[in-house]
């Protein structure tokens, strides 16, 4: 191993800890947590997280998502997908969404669906 | 791309490829990492080695049947679709990179993973909300460092072992090439 090496893999990891800043720093915030789902990239509905209900999307070619928000949070209930990963994420709690590292998205690459949980403004 | 494939070429290039197949394989089974995308990339010790100790050529070949002939038995047109823009992209950076001076093959690999899960996040911007990829590109970047390290390492060892007699070869052909036979 040679020292532009050990060069190369710290630049790497800087522009990791950038590409982490920035996405803090541009985190969207509303003044009440919501709950934001998206096909593809266009979005699908957009819905306060205390508003408990159940989305089923169904989009009609075998390929069906169910999100389920309640007291305990935003999760994946079901998915059609292969992988599941979906349906594994940790559910997400609407007030701890801007403490969340990173993880404040639920995403079902598969489907293209994907959750997104922002949190309010002062936490509350 | 004028060149003779001899038997002892399509011999070791199918061997290689068996070898990246494989190690592909393996690596599903291994339960290194519970991050959904983020894996080893042992099977790019084959073409580090295929970049290495063979030539360009050899390794754009190996990368096609990597991809391919994986993304049939394994993956469904999806997954051949992104291993196919993370292998093109990041053969791409590797190919570069190994011509940088300063650069060893830890440093190419890291190169190359980067490179390959760059490529599968750009891909996966077609099918998802861009803004829920790039919230996951940090992760991803730091397991290229990391998983780009490691199997450089494993290359850089790999080669150790292996190059003594290649080194032996390439030189006999320098020479033989280069100086007019004395004797």
């Amino acid at each position: 191993m040679k020292k532009k090496d050990v060069f190369l893999i710290c630049g790497v990891l800087l522009l990791a800890l950038l590409a982490f800043l920035a996405s803090r720093l541009f985190m969207p915030q509303s003044s009440s947590a919501q709950v934001t789902v998206y096909i593809g990239g266009e979005v699908y509905a957009e819905v306060a997280a205390d508003d408990y209900q159940t989305i089923t999307i169904d989009q009609g070619d075998g390929k069906v998502n169910v999100i389920i928000i309640d007291e305990s949070g935003v999760r994946m209930d079901s998915s059609t997908c292969k992988n599941q990963i979906c349906v594994h994420h940790s559910v997400i709690d609407p007030q701890q969404a801007n403490e969340l590292l990173l993880d404040n998205w639920i995403v079902c690459l598969p489907n293209g669906v994907s959750v997104e949980v922002t949190g309010a403004e002062d936490g509350r | 791309m004028n060149r003779k494939w001899g038997a002892s070429t399509v011999a070791k290039l199918g061997l290689l490829t068996a070898v990246a197949i494989v190690l592909g394989y393996f690596e599903h089974l291994l339960p290194v990492t519970g991050i959904p995308g983020v894996k080893l990339g042992l099977a790019n010790t084959v073409l580090l080695y295929a970049l290495y100790l063979l030539d360009i050529p050899s390794a754009i070949l190996l990368m096609f049947l990597k991809v391919g002939i994986s993304g049939l038995m394994f993956g469904g047109p999806a997954v051949m679709l992104y291993s196919f823009a993370g292998g093109v992209l990041s053969l791409i950076v590797m190919i570069l990179a190994r011509n940088m001076r300063g650069l060893s093959v830890v440093g190419v690999s890291v190169l190359g993973a980067v490179a390959h899960n760059v490529a599968q996040m750009l891909v996966a911007c077609l099918f998802v909300e861009a803004r829920a990829i790039l919230a996951y590109l940090p992760v991803l970047l730091l397991a290229a460092a990391v998983t780009g390290s490691l199997t450089g390492l494993i290359a850089r060892y790999t080669f150790k072992s292996l190059r003594p007699k290649s080194v032996y070869d390439n030189e006999r052909a320098k020479n033989s090439a280069d100086s007019p036979r004395k004797s």
